[in-house]
């Protein structure tokens, strides 16, 4: 390609235009394909550059078959199509959300700045807990007849963060934005 | 943050050379990958916990040291 655009260089062909005027701005993810990769729960999230996401969502599949088929069919067997198709909706979700962000029609994503120790001592204890069963030190299959625990756990997140969010947006309307926590 | 390292690109680095790792001395015959990944792949939680407390950690040394930055 580049010999033929060296003789030409003589003759007085205009370049071929620019093509940017009549095509709209190139967009940074297609959300078809977010969906469509994500037919592998996870995978769309991973396109979309979210990967603490993904992770969620393949775990949370995973763990909803593993739990259907070991404990309990009822609950974790019908949460299956909810995992997935959540996750279907999120990746196209997501990936036109960041077009969107791209095109400056909404203000920037906030920074996912890790504002408590929370995520990952949750993190560590989970693979602690189930490396210790893994490893025989711990029984966790005792423990399966008290899974509905998980539900009230899930519930008492719920509330406490629907507190939290409200205080929260109390105090920052009630005084100046340099509030310091501690 | 400006210039940070994102945890959860070095957690699935890590988790991709650990990965290949093991497949390459199952596939030279020196031990049985999957039983091992069955037993150690918590291990990859563990690991990813502690960056993210490493991470917090330092964000805060570092904010409490520029003196309250956002």
């Amino acid at each position: 390609m580049s010999t033929v655009h060296d003789d030409a260089r003589g003759a007085t062909a205009p370049a071929p235009p620019p093509m940017m005027s009549a095509l709209p701005p190139r967009l940074p993810k297609s959300p078809g394909l977010a969906l469509v990769l994500s037919v592998f729960p996870g995978l769309g999230q991973i396109y979309n550059g979210q990967p603490a996401k993904a992770l969620t969502f393949f775990f949370s599949w995973v763990g909803c078959i593993y739990g259907a088929a070991e404990i309990s069919g009822l609950p974790f067997g019908l949460l299956i199509p909810f995992v997935y198709f959540y996750n279907l909706v999120d990746a196209y979700r997501s990936a036109a959300l960041i077009n969107a962000r791209a095109l400056g029609g909404l203000p920037p994503e906030e920074e996912d700045v890790v504002e408590s120790p929370a995520w990952g001592a949750t993190l560590l204890g989970l693979g602690l807990v189930l490396l210790l069963n893994n490893l025989g030190w711990l029984r966790l299959e005792a423990l399966e007849r008290y899974w509905p625990a998980m539900l009230i756990v899930a519930g008492g997140i719920f509330l406490y963060r629907s507190v939290v969010r409200k205080k929260a947006a109390e105090k920052s309307a009630s005084d100046g934005s340099d509030e310091r926590l501690y | 943050m400006n210039g940070s390292i994102k945890v959860e690109g070095v957690v699935v680095g890590l988790c991709l050379v650990a990965l290949g790792t093991l497949w390459l001395l199952s596939n030279l015959g020196r031990l049985e990958m999957f039983p091992i990944l069955r037993t150690w792949w918590p291990l990859a939680l563990v690991v990813w916990g502690l960056l993210e407390l490493g991470a917090f950690a330092t964000r805060r040394i570092f904010e409490s040291r520029s003196g309250g930055r956002r």
